[in-house]
Order: structure tokens, then C-alpha cells, then sequence
């Protein structure tokens, strides 16, 4: 509440009546210190919090029409899609909000608050361009309006008039003005609530939780919106064309809040539709753009679309302005895709896009990703690119896309809207993968390798590298279990995956202990280097992550 | 699992110790104690047999060179066996501990 706040002597509102004021009611003079402080006291009143905002509004409109004396008090809005003023509350002559009075912006009395973010007074009715016809009905002849600011910008206009002609002085106008601030703080307060609501449930039916299950590949998504609670227009999609063929979509709609998701929801759609007529990805991104430079014209766009044939060999990928996917190929580096790079959509009409085909050998890993991901305020993108890389090293799908999430983002909140998609052609040296969550307790140690026996030995792993991984494997738990948590306890989760060649196994848990650093290194953090080719451990807010490689000369089914 | 066992042969002033089965964090330190108890202090040779142990983690390899250590201090002789390739030698072998105590593949 800014109350401290004063209009007198910056007072900037527009006196329409220049001629001398012939009759002056009571209400017109100077109010005393009393007086004053009675007014913040109608509006600062702590009861008003109570009240929701019709409430609020009905309420604070009464006690101004008492205070000022006035026969009339509203408050219109700003409707921002038409950029009319629409009446919402009145007290006094309500039939202006029951007739829904609309008043377009830069028109009219209340039009020109709105457009200046000043107030204006108007002492005789009879003389000015008021566009309201009820209140020239009902014999308004003095009106104060000012408007509803909100970080500048004005959200509406509240409005007091009196049926007889009098005088309101700057202490009047100033109260008015108080009453409205406090009326546009409740009103933001309201719409950023219905907003980010609307937009995340907006959001979450349009990214699939569960993404489709397409044998020989395996998926994995995350998208988390920002730390702020608001979300953008990041988006991804899998879907099986009608040829067999699997497209796959990562998207990011520029700027945030609900229009961003509108236009989301619009063009994953549009995608969908134009990927169901035409092949080539480039061609997608084509019609696409038309849609966008017409319909939504200015909403610049970045897309990263790929269609993966039937057998799930090669791979098309045309993209949009769009950060270019991370990939994998069995025995190689994890590394951007070399592709070509067209500008985004909604920027340039007639933009010729381009599609580029690679290989997609068996075992290869392809992660999609909005630049949330890689992005960090105060660091080099080139950082951020190679965290990404060793993150996405070995591994199912699953775990890659959770060792990346969480190496890039750690426990804190993203600064901005995240989505990442791990897809992964399985390979025929694929094994099933093993799940095992067990309470963060010393007895557990055995459970776990009870599990670890049985797999590797369906495995074929041989006695020695089964051993070194169940001891790898056994040392990380223990150290959840010792380290994670305190007396109230947790769990810890092993996944384990086999393929081509290595096992790569990830231990999981939601507390936080860190690597011993120095000479005294622990015995265990010591083992798990020694049992594993590559061991990597991330501790974060969120918990600890160790992420054990193990090449395996022997890994087929026994 | 296989549950640890742990078996105490006394001969003279000999200690001869069997154990067997899985040692980890969850049974490493009641192992210590009862390894700890069978020890008279008149022993003067203590034999750790680790032939039979299918898996040892760090805290039972903590177990083992905390008694060889304790053991060295008392002037008490400590030999442990874990034959080549056997689990425990894996272990001892991985933590680098082979240099501290007698290890010996067999009798």
C-alpha cells in the first residue's frame, strides 16, 4: 500500500471546467488532518483482506461513495484482447455494470484515464465528450475518474460523480486515487492467480506425461516450468504417423504466461496436422511458418522437429532457429548433430527449410532440448553444452534424461521453462534394465545385491565383473545409507541398464552427502573408482546422484 | 543373501578365524566385536580365513585391517588368507590394501 504516497504538488489531472464554480457543497472543502486519516483508514482497513475481490470491491466502492459523498462510484477494467474498458463494479447507479458498458481506450472520459494513466476531473457534464450515455441520463454532472496502474500501465479506471455540480479538490482526487490502488493491486493480484493457473493446466495437457510406446525405441521426457510459477511456451511431442514413421518435436513458443501457451497449444497442433500430410520435415516447418506470420503473426518461434523412418534407421531433422539435438552413436561421443540451421518461425516469410538425414545405428541416443536447459545466467553456454554431454554419456533413456535433469538444474528451481526428451533405438545387446528402491538402511545393502545376483547372472556377466559391479553398486548404496539422511530416514533407488558392451548403473537418493575430498578420501568413494570404468556423483539440493560405467567383455543373455 | 558366519577355532596360543558369506555395512561391526571378543590377550598368532566370503565392502575391509592394525600394535601375529581371484581378494586388491597385511592365498 502506498500510502506514504502524495498527489499534492505533482498533481497532474486536467480540469475541463475553466469557468469559476458557482456553487460549492460541503464535501468540497479542504478535509482536516481527521478527516484524512479516516480516508486511509476506510481503505487500509485490515478487515478488507479478508475479502475476496468482488467483495472487496463492492466494499471499497460503498465506503468511497460515503466518504466523498458522491452518488456514483465504478470501476471498469480493461478487457486486453478487445482494449475496451468493461464496467465490473458500480455502487450507486449500477445499471452501467448491469448493461455491461464497454468504453474503448483513448474514447470518452473513462477512455482517456486509461490512455493517459492520469486522473481526469470533469465539473460540468454538459460541457464534455463523455461517451456513457447512462450517466448523462441520470443527470451526472461532476465526475473524478483515475486510473487502476499497475507497474505503469493502466488495468482499468475508477470513477466517483456526483448528481449535483461541486468542486473536488486535490485531497479528493487523491483519495480516489488511493482507493484505486489499492483496487488494482487486488485485481493483479486475482489475474496473475487465474492466469498462471489457466496457463499451467494448459501446459500440462498439452506435454504428455506418458509418451507413447513405440517398440525398438525408448522415451524419456521432462519439463519443468520456471522457478517463477509462471510457464512458457516450451513444449515436446511424440507421435506415430500413420507410415509407421515416428515424429518427434521440441518447441519453444517466445515469451511466457498464458498467451505463450495459447499459441503452444496452437501450433503443436497445426505440427501435428501438416506432419500428417507432408513428409519432409523442412516442408512441416514451412507450412508452419505461413500458419504462424498469418494467424499469429509476430510470435517468434523455435522448433526443432525429426521424423525417424519405420525401421527406425535414419533420421530427417529440420530445425527451426531451434538449439540442434545431442547424439550418441554406440562407441562415440555424445556431440550436437551436424544439421542444417533455418531461422525460427514468425520472423521472415518464404524462408526455404532445409532437412538433413542421418544415421540412426542401433544403441544411438538422441536428446532434444529447449536452451533452459543449457542456459545459465552468468555462465558461458559452451559450459553449460558440455555439462550436457557428460551428463548424457551412457545409460537408458530414463537415465540419461534423470542424470541430465538433474546435473543441469541440480535441486534448484530452472530460471526458465526446461523441456528434455531422451529417445534411445534400442539395440539388440539391450537387456531389460532392473529397478530397485529400498529404504536407506544397512539391511537393504543385501536386498540389493540379492537383486544385482540374480540379474547379472541372467546377464551372462562373468564372476569377476559381476562382482566389481556389485561392489561398486553395494558401495554407493552404503554411502545413502550412511550419509543421505538423518534419523528420519529415506530411500535409495537403483536403476541398472546393460547394453552394448557396458552396464551403467545409477544410485539415487534425496539427501545430500558429497565426495570426500583431500587424502582422506572414504574407503567406499575409493572402491566405486576402482570396481568402475567411469564413476560420476552429483550432489545437489535435490539429493545425490552417482552414476557408476562398467564395460563389460561378456553382456549377452546366458 | 548369504548371511556371514563366523567361526572361532582356539588351539594354544593359536586364534584361527573362518569366516564366511556376505560382510557389508549391515553386519561389519558386530563382526569386529565377536572377532574382537575371541581374542585372548595371550594369543600370539591370529589366522583370518576369508576363503569362504562372497562379498566384502568397505566397512568389512575397514573391519579387517583396523584388526590387523590393533593386532600389530599387541606384537600379536595376524596372517589373513584370501586365495587369488576369491571375493575378498578382489576387494582388498580394489582398495589397494594388499601391502598392509600378510596376505596369503592359502596355508
Amino acid at each position: 500500500m502506498r500510502s506514504g504516497r502524495t498527489y499534492v504538488g505533482s498533481f497532474d489531472w486536467v480540469r475541463e471546467d475553466t469557468l469559476p464554480q458557482v456553487s460549492q457543497t460541503e464535501g468540497g472543502e479542504r478535509p482536516n488532518d481527521a478527516e484524512r486519516l479516516r480516508r486511509i483508514e476506510s481503505v487500509t482497513d485490515a478487515a478488507l483482506a479478508h475479502l475476496d475481490v468482488e467483495d472487496l470491491l463492492d466494499e471499497l466502492l460503498e465506503r468511497v461513495r460515503e466518504i466523498l459523498d458522491v452518488d456514483t462510484a465504478a470501476v471498469l477494467l480493461l478487457d486486453e484482447v478487445t482494449n475496451d474498458l468493461v464496467a465490473t463494479a458500480a455502487s450507486g447507479i449500477e445499471d452501467e455494470v448491469r448493461q455491461g458498458v464497454r468504453v474503448p481506450v483513448g474514447h470518452g472520459f473513462a477512455g482517456r484515464i486509461a490512455a493517459e494513466g492520469a486522473p481526469v476531473v470533469i465539473e460540468d457534464l454538459d460541457q464534455s465528450d463523455l461517451l456513457n450515455p447512462l450517466l448523462r441520463e441520470r443527470g451526472v454532472q461532476t465526475l473524478v475518474g483515475v486510473p487502476l496502474a499497475v507497474a505503469g500501465r493502466a488495468i482499468g479506471v475508477l470513477h466517483v460523480g456526483s448528481l449535483t455540480p461541486r468542486q473536488f479538490d486535490p485531497d479528493d482526487v487523491e483519495f480516489v486515487q488511493l482507493v484505486a490502488d489499492r483496487v488494482a493491486l487486488a485485481i493483479q493480484a486475482r489475474r496473475s492467480n487465474v492466469e498462471r493457473a489457466a496457463a499451467a493446466a494448459l501446459q500440462r495437457s498439452l506435454i504428455p506425461d506418458r509418451l507413447p510406446v513405440i517398440p525398438g525405441l525408448e522415451l524419456a521426457g521432462r519439463y519443468l516450468p520456471a522457478g517463477d510459477g509462471g510457464v512458457g511456451g516450451d513444449w515436446y511431442d511424440v507421435f506415430m504417423l500413420p507410415s509407421g514413421r515416428v515424429g518427434v518435436v521440441m518447441g519453444d513458443v517466445l515469451g511466457r504466461g498464458l498467451r505463450a501457451a495459447v499459441v503452444m497449444g496452437r501450433l503443436r497442433s497445426a505440427l501435428r496436422a501438416y506432419a500428417l500430410v507432408t513428409p519432409e520435415p523442412g516442408e512441416v516447418l514451412e507450412r508452419l511458418d505461413r500458419k504462424i506470420q498469418h494467424f499469429e503473426a509476430g510470435q517468434m518461434t523455435t522448433v526443432l522437429y525429426a521424423v525417424l523412418d519405420a525401421e527406425l534407421t535414419t533420421l530427417q531433422v529440420a530445425s527451426a532457429g531451434h538449439p540442434l539435438p545431442m547424439m550418441a552413436t554406440p562407441g562415440s561421443e555424445v556431440a550436437a548433430v551436424v544439421a542444417d540451421v533455418d531461422p525460427p518461425l514468425g520472423v521472415d516469410s518464404g524462408v526455404r527449410r532445409r532437412t538433413t538425414t542421418l544415421d540412426l545405428p542401433p544403441g544411438t541416443m538422441l536428446a532434444l532440448f529447449t536452451d533452459g536447459l543449457v542456459e545459465r545466467r552468468g555462465e558461458s553456454i559452451t559450459v553449460g553444452l558440455d555439462r550436457l554431454r557428460t551428463a548424457l554419456a551412457a545409460g537408458s533413456a530414463e537415465q540419461r534424461c534423470a542424470t541430465a535433469i538433474h546435473s543441469m538444474l541440480g535441486g534448484g528451481e530452472p530460471q526458465d521453462d526446461v523441456a528434455l526428451l531422451v529417445l534411445r533405438r534400442e539395440d539388440e545387446g539391450d537387456s531389460p534394465p532392473l529397478q530397485v528402491k529400498v529404504p536407506a538402511v544397512a539391511t537393504s545393502l543385501a536386498l540389493v545385491r540379492t537383486a544385482l545376483r540374480r540379474w547379472l547372472g541372467a546377464l551372462g556377466v562373468s564372476e569377476r565383473e559381476g562382482f566389481n559391479v556389485m561392489l561398486g553398486v553395494g558401495e554407493a548404496v552404503a554411502n545413502s545409507v550412511s550419509h543421505a539422511y538423518g534419523p528420519s530416514g529415506g530411500t535409495v533407488g537403483v536403476d541398472m541398464s546393460c547394453s552394448a558392451g557396458h552396464i551403467v548403473g545409477t544410485i539415487r537418493d534425496t539427501g545430500r552427502w558429497r565426495l570426500p575430498r583431500g587424502e582422506n578420501r572414504g574407503r567406499g568413494i575409493n572402491i566405486m573408482e576402482k570396481c568402475a570404468d567411469e564413476v560420476s556423483v552429483d550432489t545437489t539440493e535435490a539429493g545425490t546422484v552417482v552414476r557408476l560405467l562398467f564395460h563389460i567383455a561378456k553382456a549377452a543373455p546366458a | 543373501m548369504n548371511d556371514a558366519s563366523l567361526n572361532v577355532r582356539t588351539t594354544g596360543d593359536q586364534v584361527h578365524f573362518t569366516l564366511s558369506g556376505d560382510v557389508d555395512l549391515a553386519n561389519a561391526s558386530d563382526i569386529e566385536a565377536e572377532l574382537r571378543a575371541a581374542i585372548p590377550n595371550r594369543a600370539t598368532s591370529v589366522t583370518l580365513d576369508l576363503s569362504g566370503v562372497t562379498y566384502l565392502d568397505s566397512a568389512g575391509l575397514q573391519v579387517v585391517f583396523a584388526l590387523t592394525i590393533r593386532l600389530r600394535r599387541l606384537q600379536i601375529d595376524i596372517r589373513v588368507i584370501a586365495p587369488e581371484d576369491s571375493p575378498a581378494r578382489h576387494a582388498i586388491d580394489m582398495a589397494g590394501m594388499a601391502s598392509i597385511a600378510a596376505i596369503e592365498p592359502s596355508y
